[in-house]
Parts: C-alpha cells; structure tokens; sequence
C-alpha cells in the first residue's frame, strides 16, 4: 500500500559462543512499508531482539541484505550508520534508558546536542515534545523522581526529536502496570497516526501485539508466520 | 555534537563526581605546585643576579682595538709581529657613533701614558711623583663603592683639569682643612723623560676625591697632549685610536647585546656579562633539575587521572550505550572522555599555580626579614611568577590531563553498543 522502508533478504546474524557458532537469525526475509506498525513476538531467544537491532543498527548482520530507506546497513561504513541512528531512527528500551544525571528535558535534548542543534531552539523543540506526551509540568525532574510511565514518556519524545523515520521499541511497556502500560500504547499510536510513523515493537503480550497492522511470529531464528490486518491501530 | 556541548558536558561530568576527581586532580596540583615553586624563584633568583651585578658594574663594557693584547698571551700576536694583522684603531667617529646606540648611557674614551713616563707635581715649594691613571681606575677595587669627593667635583672638564687622590693632595702639603679653599688652583704637572727632558702642564684643580692611593686624573684631551709631546708627534689620535673605551648601558641585559655588536664591529670586548650568564646558567640548570622533579610528579598525576578515568568510563558504560544508540560517534565518545581528563588536569594545574603563587607570595614576605636579620639588606622578590609560567603550566597541566585520558576515552569510544547497554 505504501513505499518500502525495510527491505531484508536471507538476513542472518551468528554469535560465537565458545567455539560454536549460534545462530540467532538464519535467513529471515521481511518487506516494511512506510506508516506500518508491525509486532514481533515469539519466545525468549526466537530471534525479535537481534532483528530489532539489526534494524536500528546497532548490530551488523553475518551474513545477507538489510536495506533501510536506501541505507545497506550491513556494509554501511560507520559514519552512516552514526547518522543514521542519529536521524533516521528512534530508540524505545523496556528499561527506558534514560541519562540518569540529566533532567527530562536534558534527556530529550540529548539527540538534538549530538545532532548539533543550537541551544535555544533544543531547549524550545524539547519542551514542545515533552507537553505533547503530556509532561509538560515534569519537565525538570530528573529520572528517579519520575514514575514508569513518565520515564516511558521522556523516552518516547527523546526518540521522537530528531524527527525519525522509523520508531523501534523493544518492549516498551514490558516494566509498567497494565493501566499504564495501555497508556503509553495509546500514545505511541496516536503518534503513528499524526506523525505518520513506521514502528516496529517487540513485544510479549498477544493483546499488545493485536495493535499492530502486522504481526510477525519469530521461532529460533526464523519468522514461522505472518499475520496481517488491514485495520488500523 | 559540538566542541562547546562537549566541554559543557564534560565539566558537569567532571562536576559529578567531584571528590574523586579532586582526588586524581591532587597528583596534578602536586606536581604544578613543585613547578611554579621552582620556576618562579629561579625567575626571581635571576633578577636578583641581574639587579646586583648591576649594581657592581656588570653593566658596563671596556672595548679594545683588535690586536691590541693588552699583555694577555695570544697566538695572534705573533701575527702581529710579522705585520699580518693590521691594527683596526677606535675613532673618535667610532665614539661618537656608539653614544647615539639604545641602551648606551655613558661613552668614556681613555689614551694611556707610557708607564715609563715620568711624573711629578709642583706645589709651591713641594714637588712629588704621582700615578696617572684613567676616569674608570678611579675606583681602586672593582666591587668597592664608587670614590666620592672630599672637595669640588670629580668630573673633569673637556681639558686644563686635574683631580687629586686625597693621598697625592696630603703628599703635597695640603692640610685636610684647607681642601675646599684650593679648588681652582693651577697645580703644575711635569713629564719627564729618562734623559732629563721635561715638559710642563698647567692644570686647575677640580676636585679632590676620597681616595688613599697617591694618584691624579687628567682628562682624555689633556692625556693626548700629553702622549703627543713624549713621543713627539700631532697626531696620535688619528694613527693609533683611543687605547679603550669604557661604555656604560641602562642595564645588563643592554650591555649583552652591545657586546655583541661591537664585537660584530671588529673590536674586541670585554664585559663582566660571562659573570652573569655563568650565573644565569647554573641557576637554569637548577631550575630545569627541579621542574624534572615536578615534572615526575606530573607523570605519575597521568596514573591517577587514568585510573579515574577508566572507573568512570566503567561505571557510565550503560551511559555510552544509550549515547551509542541516540547517535554519538567513536569520536564524539572519545573526545567527550578527553575533555573530561583534560579537564581534571586544567582544575589541577589551576589550583597548583594558585597555591606556588601563595607560597611564593609569603617567602616574598618572609626571605627580606630573614636577611635582614642575617645583615644581608636585599630588596626585590625571590618568588616572580611571570604570565609565560602561568599560562605554560596551566596548558602542562591540561596537556598531561588529555594523555592520560587517550586510552580510557579509547576504549569507551570502541565500546560496542549492543554490549554497553546490556551493562548493569
């Protein structure tokens, strides 16, 4: 329905432990339009956190093509792919990941620092991003004195600063309470919509996953099925 | 991320942790404090040898004509004696030019009477052989005080004058308390030769100076008339030159470089200046001996901040892999850790030169007391600490801080973020 975003074929990544080598990936092949929400889910070790940071590049396959918006991220020199975490990609963690030391506000700012943005105007862009998630009165709290769901926020307009393409979130609400947790999700998807977002989110829980456009079922390394809806989140 | 986001997220990572990073700054203010110590009293020590060799007359320089020996052994005389060399002479042009030089104060040209020349002075009924000797022998020891007049003034006029030593006046006959009522006087002075001839100056008394040795001085004119009637001749001056010429400079770095000018000339020199470069140099070799010492501990400053370092960069590994992942690259990592150990050592080196420049600040306050007390007056600091030590130590210091944070910030920059993010 929309343009290719990801592109991979006979993607597989190795690791070595010991002598042997461990397969985590063999051969997957995924197509990700452009303003999708996919969902992958399976067991522990099927593989969804090793694709996810294959995707977000973090991590280089072994072997076969990942292609994000043009990028080969596999032969990519490292520069690009710097710039590519940089601009084209915003990371959501179970754990949120924030910079304990800084404040909310120096969190979300953090991305805009390191992609050179002058002082005032980061300091203006992530105060916007942190009332659009609804933190606008926490703003200078540092992250031990924010709840869960406040943390999951900051971190939700921290991926968001620099305008990215593509959102990947691996478990987002895998450390907060139901109730919170269907929050967060409610806001993710609103900004899918509005932003016109593609996401791709790990996930555990089949209710969480039934959000998504497409759902992808990973099993030792190898997506066992694919469902799709046409339904919007 | 730019330069400026860089040091201002260093410095409030450095800010995080502050009693550790005062910790391994400490290595750094040790060794800048050793630093500054030496170096600032070597500077003052070093004026203070400029400011008392002036006072003894290093400032001055006596100049030669090339190939005059003077009675020193030299193989260049032999040259001279087959005529080899001619003899480059000091014109009266030569004088005047060397007045109009920086730094000159005082020309004093000389001519020197044979020693065989013989000498006496007539009062009334009294006749008594004196030495003649020039305006700058007037000061019998070198390192003695300059002599001072007991009566009228010591400085001779263009010709037709003449000072006495208190000696030479006493020698004459003339009572201590008839001192001031002589000045003015026609004083007769005669050569004369081996063979009897004699010739007569009529000289006025001009001063009489506070000097013990039977001796007159006669000014550089009269002294060539003289010269002129022993060997019989008009125009000594213009055929052999001034014997020396005395220049005194503003101080003793000006006669350094008037040395070398003059020298550059064609005249040979001499000056008291080896003194104070033999000096400066012993107190430079000291210097250097222990700013080494300052520098060791400077060395070992580098462990600490390195080790500091590397706890940090340990503890923060999670921090990297975050920054990793937002989009930091190897260098912005690398450089962000190098401010940080670069920056330790800046705080080190800073406080360091403050404290030397306190302690230098109290032996400034301390040192004239104890001399005083030692009968030692001397005025002037021991401690001087110029803007070249403080900016070179603080720059020293930042310099050994970014070496020691090379490696560290090496490995953070290399971390894989993957792995840095699983770190707990």
């Amino acid at each position: 329905m929309n343009d290719v975003l990801i592109h991979a074929s006979k993607l597989t990544r190795r690791y070595k432990v010991g002598k042997a080598g461990v397969a985590a990936l063999s051969d997957v092949e995924l197509t990700v339009p452009t303003g999708e929400f996919t969902a992958l889910v399976g067991p522990s070790g099927s593989g969804k956190s090793t694709l996810l940071n294959l995707i977000g590049g973090l991590d280089r396959p072994t072997s076969g093509e990942i292609r994000v918006n043009g990028l080969s991220l596999g032969g990519a020199a490292e520069q690009d792919l710097v710039r590519y975490r940089r601009e084209r990609v915003g990371f959501i963690f179970q754990s949120f990941n924030l910079l304990p030391t800084f404040t909310a506000l120096e969190n979300v700012e953090a991305p805009l620092m390191l992609a050179e943005m002058p002082r005032g105007k980061r300091r203006e862009r992530a105060t916007e991003l942190l009332a659009s998630v609804g933190l606008a009165e926490r703003m200078l709290h540092k992250p031990n004195e924010l709840s869960g769901g406040e943390k999951q926020r900051v971190a939700i307009a921290r991926a968001l600063a620099n305008r990215p393409l593509l959102l990947l979130a691996d478990e987002p609400t895998g450390n907060l309470d139901s109730k919170t947790g269907g929050a967060i999700l409610a806001l993710l998807c609103d900004l899918l919509k509005s932003q016109g977002l593609t996401m791709i989110m790990v996930t555990h829980d089949p209710e969480v996953a039934a959000l998504a456009n497409r759902i992808i079922h990973l099993r030792d390394g190898s997506i066992q099925r694919i469902e799709t809806k046409r339904a919007t989140p | 991320m730019t330069l400026q986001d860089q040091i201002r997220t260093a410095v409030s990572n450095v800010g995080r942790r502050k009693l550790r990073s005062a910790l391994a700054s400490l290595g750094v203010v040790v060794g800048t404090l050793t630093i500054v110590i030496m170096v600032s009293l070597a500077s003052g020590v070093r004026r203070q040898i400029n400011r008392q060799f002036e006072s003894i007359g290093l400032d001055r320089l006596t100049v030669t004509p090339q190939g005059d020996q003077r009675g020193r052994f030299d193989f260049s005389s032999f040259a001279n004696l087959f005529g080899a060399k001619p003899k480059k002479i000091i014109t009266a042009q030569d004088v005047s030019r060397w007045k109009q030089l920086p730094g000159v104060t005082q020309v004093i040209p000389e001519v020197n009477l044979p020693s065989a020349v013989g000498l006496e002075l007539k009062w009334k009924d009294t006749n008594e052989a004196v030495r003649l000797i020039g305006p700058e022998q007037g000061r019998g020891n070198l390192f003695g005080p300059v002599p001072e007049p007991v009566a009228g003034s010591l400085t001779l006029p263009e010709s037709g004058g003449i000072v006495l030593s208190e000696a030479a006046a006493q020698a004459l006959g003339i009572k201590s308390n008839d001192f001031a009522g002589v000045i003015g006087q026609t004083v007769k002075t005669i050569l004369q030769t081996s063979r009897g001839e004699t010739q007569s100056f009529q000289l006025h008394l001009t001063g009489i100076s506070q000097e013990r040795m039977r001796y007159i001085q006669v000014s550089v004119e009269d002294r060539i008339a003289m010269k002129n009637w022993w060997f019989n001749a008009t125009n000594l001056l213009e055929r052999d030159g001034y014997d020396s010429v005395t220049i005194r400079s503003v101080d003793v770095p000006h006669a350094a470089t008037l040395t070398t000018q003059i020298k550059s000339e064609g005249f040979q020199v001499q000056s008291l200046e080896m003194f104070v470069q033999i000096a400066n140099r012993i107190v430079t070799v000291i210097t250097v001996m222990f700013a080494l010492i300052g520098g060791i501990a400077l060395l070992v400053a580098t462990i600490g901040i390195a080790n500091t370092m590397v706890m940090a960069i340990y503890e923060r590994t999670r921090e990297i892999g975050i920054l990793k992942a937002m989009g930091a690259s190897r260098s912005e990592i690398r450089q962000m850790f190098m401010i940080e150990a670069g920056f330790i050592g800046f705080i080190g080196g800073v406080v360091g030169l403050f404290l030397g420049w306190l302690v230098g600040l109290g032996m400034n306050q301390a040192i004239p007391i104890y001399l005083r007390h030692q009968n030692l007056p001397m005025r002037g600091d021991f401690f001087v600490v110029t803007i070249w030590l403080a900016l070179g130590v603080i720059l020293f210091a930042t310099f050994i801080g970014l070496v020691a944070g090379v490696l560290p910030a090496q490995r953070a920059a290399k971390l894989d973020p993957l792995e840095a993010l699983r770190h707990e």
